[in-house]
């Protein structure tokens, strides 16, 4: 008996999760989109590596230095404590271009400029030097736009990130508890729905100072109607089944239920909602930077170096097109990865709108 | 039908209360006093306070916050939004005015030719699914789709504006609009209008096509039309009348919703064609701080579209007969 028990293969059937990931790998356009994504991301990450003012590797005074990879961590917030760049690296006057000896020797990044870091070449066409130009300061607008991605990729990935706790919770409680909290909850949303997007969001930026920890706080706080819709229609469909009446019937609290039960398998459309919502946030802060009232000036944004283009578009027209082609790839590629995400989830939704 | 236009009107004022709590909440909201926060930055103290004052008194501010919400209720109903605070210092309502065309002209027109083009265009595609036709223009709306407005608008401003010189891009009117014949002036206004119409419409567009192929598409498979074609209609009457009377509904739906987007994508696209709209009076008065005219304006935009969706709501039993709400 014994043996015969394990002679039988445990046959697991495939999770959701590898279906959805398995049909999205079919989708050649929503892959396409998927490595753009990630690409944005390694970008955004390694952006002192691609573009900086400081060597990634160099020998000064017979010493190895790795400033730009220092500036990683330095950049991200989280190594100030652990690794430092050594003198005289970390001193703002200090230029690796010319104080460096013929024995000495420096290796690169690709773009050998910083995002602050102004030359005299003023709105200087695209050239072998500089790859995109450089605007009205002298400033390398490829640099600048390489360090913009990661205003682009915090806004999508934290904004949203607010944005669906408060949807879930919110849209959980109503399509769990219906009755008068649905209705409650329901007329709410629809109030928000009532105002445009740019509006209610400039109008709460009117009394915040403008910086991108605001404007992420205010789309997360503004954005996640949508996703609590979603949530809420996901519940009452969910509320329905044996297994939910099961569970209650086992004395499992509500609680439970609604987090441990119903939310895992709820979340399917709801991500899918998310996945829009962040191409939909990168572009609202692009706008507002674009208005002045999101990332502020010598910090690099897409938005911003746009209404840089767009102040001098007499001047220097090539400076208009890589801010535009960086906003609209972006956009176009969450928007291609949730279509994928949504066909793989139900391929009975095919593309609608 | 009278029974389901009243509740459906019933429903209309607890969103409209919801409303003015909202923008209520945002002035609220504001840290400090609102009055100080106006009056500060105004460098001769007597008017300094003369100004303090006049604001205290306009929000009422010494009085607990249920009876100010009541008391700028009660402004609101009889469309009383203050006075601008801005150097004009004008009745926000009257700005409000001859700010709206401008803004409404765009959002109707360009409804209206999204409308027009994209019908033909999406129930071709779907006719002809997968032919040539139905795939070009689904890769190219899709990209339209996703290219944001006023990204399209930066290099089209450059390309036909600056570069050709073949249309203007500031303002509603030429400088010398006042001197030109009556001829003249429809061409100038006609010019002024191309650009910005276009940027306004061709996302609309793009998405309403993508819509009614998709429609189509369910509908075409339905029994009803299998049964028409098996009657021996015409393709062109199967087509035009039994299919797409069917995939209108959802059309009407989106026509609600596509007010909010269109208004609120306006602010960025307006000031960057320096429109007199809506969208550039919202961002001068943000630039100003002008405090009564950006409520004002969240309050009637918020009303415009909640009309746009209650219109849509009513037209349902009108599109679709068998909506019946009882």
């Amino acid at each position: 008996m014994i043996k015969r028990k394990n002679n039988i293969q445990k046959q697991l059937s495939e999770g959701f999760w590898p279906v959805v990931w398995r049909r999205m790998r079919r989708n050649r356009w929503g892959m396409f989109g998927f490595y753009f994504v990630l690409a944005m991301l390694l970008v955004s990450i390694l952006s002192p590596l691609l573009a900086s003012d400081q060597p990634v590797v160099c020998r000064y005074k017979g010493k190895l230095y790795f400033p730009a990879i220092v500036e990683i961590f330095q950049s991200r917030g989280t190594g100030r404590h652990f690794i430092k760049k050594s003198k005289p690296f970390n001193l703002p006057q200090f230029n690796a271009k010319d104080r460096l000896d013929p024995q000495e020797f420096a290796l690169w990044p690709l773009i050998p400029y910083g995002e602050y870091e102004q030359t005299l070449d003023f709105f200087s066409p695209p050239s072998a030097d500089h790859w995109l130009g450089t605007d009205e300061l002298g400033r390398d607008v490829a640099a600048r736009m390489i360090h913009g991605t990661s205003v682009s990729v915090k806004v999508g990935f934290i904004s949203m990130s607010i944005a669906a706790v408060i949807g879930i919770a919110v849209g959980s409680i109503a399509g769990y508890c219906g009755g008068k909290i649905d209705m409650i909850i329901s007329r709410v949303i629809e109030v928000i729905v009532c105002f445009p997007v740019f509006f209610l969001i400039l109008a709460i930026m009117v009394w915040l100072e403008p910086s991108i920890t605001n404007v992420m706080i205010v789309i997360g706080l503004t954005r996640w109607t949508s996703i609590a819709r979603f949530t809420r229609g996901e519940f009452i469909r969910i509320k329905g089944h044996d297994y939910v009446t099961a569970a209650r019937a086992l004395g499992i609290s509500h609680r439970s239920i609604m987090f441990r039960h119903i939310l895992p398998n709820s979340l399917a459309p709801v991500l899918v909602s998310i996945t829009f919502g962040i191409a939909s946030a990168i572009l609202v802060e692009s706008g507002l930077s674009w208005l002045g009232f999101g990332v502020q000036a010598p910090d690099p944004s897409w938005g911003n170096i746009l209404r840089m283009a767009y102040d001098s578009l007499r001047v220097a027209p090539y400076l208009v097109y890589p801010p535009c082609v960086a906003i609209f790839m972006a956009v176009l590629s969450y928007n291609l990865v949730g279509d994928s995400l949504r066909d793989a989830i139900d391929p009975r939704l095919r593309r609608a709108a | 039908m009278i029974n389901y236009i009243i509740r459906r009107l019933l429903l209309v004022i607890p969103t409209l209360v919801g409303i003015t709590l909202v923008t209520f909440v945002i002035v609220n909201l504001a840290p400090g006093d609102p009055a100080q926060f106006q009056s500060q930055g105004i460098m001769d103290p007597e008017v300094s306070i003369r100004i303090h004052e006049q604001l205290r008194e306009y929000y009422g501010l010494d009085k607990p916050i249920h009876v100010r919400y009541a008391k700028w209720l009660g402004k609101i109903a009889r469309l009383d939004f203050g006075t601008s605070m801005s150097s004009d210092q004008r009745p926000v309502i009257d700005k409000i005015k001859e700010r709206l065309w401008p803004t409404m002209s765009l959002a109707i027109l360009s409804l209206l030719i999204s409308l027009i083009i994209s019908i033909p265009i999406g129930i071709y595609a779907a006719v002809r699914q997968n032919r040539l036709f139905d795939r070009l223009s689904s890769t190219i709306l899709y990209a339209l789709y996703s290219i944001p407005s006023y990204v399209m608008a930066v290099p089209l401003i450059l390309l036909i504006a600056i570069h050709w010189d073949l249309l203007p891009f500031q303002g509603m009117t030429s400088d010398n609009y006042d001197q030109l014949t009556n001829l003249g002036k429809a061409a100038d206004l006609v010019k002024h209008y191309t650009l910005i119409t276009f940027c306004f419409t061709y996302g609309t567009l793009a998405y309403y096509s993508r819509f009614i192929r998709q429609n189509m598409l369910e509908v075409l498979r339905q029994d009803y039309v299998r049964t028409a074609r098996a009657k021996g209609l015409t393709e062109s009457n199967v087509v035009m009348r039994h299919a797409f009377r069917n995939s209108l509904m959802p059309v009407v739906t989106l026509l609600g919703m596509m007010l909010p987007a269109i208004i609120g994508g306006s602010v960025i696209l307006e000031v960057m064609f320096n429109w007199p709209g809506l969208g550039r009076l919202f961002f001068e008065s943000m630039m100003s701080r002008d405090y009564p005219t950006i409520m004002a304006l969240s309050f009637i935009t918020a009303c415009l579209v909640l009309v746009g969706t209650l219109l849509a709501d009513l037209s349902y039993p009108f599109v679709d007969p068998r909506v019946s709400y009882d």
